[in-house]
């Protein structure tokens, strides 16, 4: 897996969200996006996911400029997302979510391979027992985790998550931490924006850290956490003196 | 053969068979007034089953339902009368011109939200039926274009009964079809959630588009047939109030579910004939009856029912051992 992203720029109105963003990521990397509220980590995950254009730069996802393609063709390309707030189709089953992005993939293998994979996924998730439920009556946390099974339906190279502890109890917390490092030390690549500072320190093994639309940081957590312009402009002034 | 009588076990396969065998048998008892008002019946089911494929299933809440079918009837219509076209070649281009239409209306609404939606085919719908007003020398207007009958030597409505309850069949089985493959499953992750189902791989404009014209061909096959049948089309047949008729047909049958649909349109139609003596206090029962679906049986009074009836739900499905297939069609 190679991503490498080249001065992204996006404006909304007159507010520049990101000001010429770029960096690469290579292999199984598992890189953890922070930045205060507004700095434009879910317009870059946005962006990389298709919703949003770029104004201007580019996208290479394993050699392909994949900049300001349609959701649909950049989750073809290999790139899978779950969102801030869990959109999960409610009033389908669960299995149904799952066979959504299957057959959206490969039609061809047909309802059955892509139902076999969905009991894979759901087994993997300890969801199975669940897989006849509307997804309208899981939980807040169990929905995010469909999400992401929804992700895993179509192996893709690149995961984006953004905000996956957002909401959720400290003990599926812990389970789904545990899930990204699995996924990790099989090969998955990760971007994962999230405000839960412990976990994001402990997880990634590297840390961008946005602010204004520019990145301001880019190292291993450590470096990172003792970055000054870190800590003036994202950890705040109680960290500082900390 | 094991497969055919396992499924006839179940209660709702047990009922679309009886449903099916009344519908063949029906003209051995009934009169030809009422055999008219099974016609119509049937015409306005498949106005409302694929009217609630389009909203119930694609999200699309189109006013323009009704004003497709009234291509199909007048784009066939003329085409027999002008250019000597054989009569079951007139529907099929009839069918063509909805489709046509339904493709343009449907790529030109891809990105409106439902108000914006709803605005637009009613503005649509109007522009057509004033043109058709209009263009009289072409149309004849309010004085309705004249059609071939769709049996000229029969003195019996048995044929044409026929080939209404045979195309509404048909057109249930081909929607049913749509609903339980691929389409389907796409079409309900669209109505859940644009953004997610494209996110998930869904090709979101080309499902949407999709849906418009093959529900916009359906209403037109029904209006072409259905204008041979009664042998005069006028523009008064796509008034909103016919298009709000079909509308109420289907929410009150169950929006998500076509059976559900099409028998709330034959109940209903078959309803409004029996209560003919009260006049429009007809339609005030009408709409009183529509109001407490929207307000207590969102999900459409027979389907409420229905499933009741057959305990239908994702539940039922885990009693089956199937893995998450959606029961009767969406419920």
């Amino acid at each position: 897996m190679e991503l490498k992203i080249q001065d992204l720029e996006k404006r909304f109105g007159g507010i520049k969200a990101l000001k010429g963003i770029s960096l690469s990521l290579l292999g199984n990397e598992l890189v953890g996006l922070i930045g205060p509220n507004g700095s434009g980590k879910t317009t870059l995950v946005n962006i990389i996911g298709g919703i949003y254009k770029p104004d201007s730069g580019q996208i290479y996802f394993n050699g392909r400029d994949i900049a300001g393609l349609k959701p649909n063709k950049v989750a073809t390309e290999g790139i899978g997302r779950t969102f801030q707030v869990t959109r999960a189709f409610r009033r389908m089953t669960v299995m149904e979510n799952l066979l959504v992005p299957g057959m959206a993939h490969d039609p061809q293998l047909g309802r059955e391979t892509w139902q076999k994979r969905g009991r894979e996924v759901l087994d993997f998730l300890t969801m199975d027992h669940l897989r006849n439920d509307y997804a309208r009556s899981l939980s807040g946390g169990q929905q995010k985790l469909l999400e992401l099974g929804q992700v895993l339906m179509t192996d893709p190279g690149l995961i984006l998550l953004d905000e996956p502890f957002a909401g959720v109890h400290p003990k599926l917390m812990e389970t789904i931490f545990d899930y990204i490092t699995t996924l990790h030390s099989e090969g998955k690549a990760f971007i994962i924006v999230s405000h839960d500072m412990d976990s994001i320190f402990t997880l990634s093994e590297r840390l961008i850290v946005l602010s204004y639309g520019e990145i301001i940081a880019d190292g291993d957590p450590e470096t990172v956490k003792r970055d000054e312009i870190v800590i003036e402009a994202y950890l705040g002034e109680e960290d500082a003196s900390a | 053969m094991s497969k055919i009588t396992n499924a006839l076990r179940q209660p709702i396969a047990l009922a679309a068979l009886g449903g099916l065998v009344l519908i063949l048998i029906l003209p051995l008892f009934v009169q030809s007034y009422w055999l008219h008002v099974l016609i119509t019946a049937y015409f306005y089911a498949i106005l409302a089953s694929s009217w609630a494929l389009l909203a119930g299933y694609g999200g699309q809440f189109s006013f323009a339902h009704m004003a497709f079918m009234a291509i199909g009837a007048y784009v066939g219509g003329l085409v027999a009368i002008h250019l000597n076209v054989p009569l079951i070649a007139s529907i099929l281009i009839g069918t063509l011109a909805a489709g046509l239409a339904g493709l343009i209306i449907g790529a030109l609404t891809l990105r409106f939200k439902a108000t914006y939606l709803a605005l637009f085919t009613i503005a649509f719908s109007e522009i057509l039926r004033i043109t058709i007003r209009a263009e009289a020398q072409i149309t004849r207007g309010d004085r309705g274009l004249k059609l071939t009958p769709l049996f000229p030597d029969s003195i019996s409505r048995v044929p044409d009964y026929y080939v209404l309850a045979g195309l509404l069949i048909l057109c249930l089985a081909f929607m049913y079809w749509l609903i339980q493959s691929r389409v389907g499953l796409f079409l309900r992750a669209i109505r859940e959630d644009e953004v997610a189902a494209a996110a998930r791989g869904v090709d979101v404009v080309r499902y949407k588009v999709l849906v418009f014209v093959l529900t916009s061909m359906i209403a037109g096959i029904a209006g072409a047939v259905f204008a041979n049948y009664v042998t005069i089309i006028t523009p008064n047949i796509m008034v909103l109030p016919q298009m709000g008729l079909v509308i109420a047909m289907a929410i009150i049958g169950g929006v998500e579910s076509l059976i559900a649909a099409a028998i709330g349109a034959i109940l209903i139609q078959i309803s409004l004939e029996l209560l003919r003596e009260f006049g429009a206090w007809r339609m005030v029962i009408f709409g009183a009856l529509l109001i407490v679906t929207l307000r207590f049986a969102s999900s459409g009074l027979l389907t409420t029912i229905f499933n009741r009836i057959f305990k239908l739900g994702p539940k039922a499905e885990l009693r089956k051992g199937t893995d998450g297939g959606a029961t009767d069609d969406g419920t």
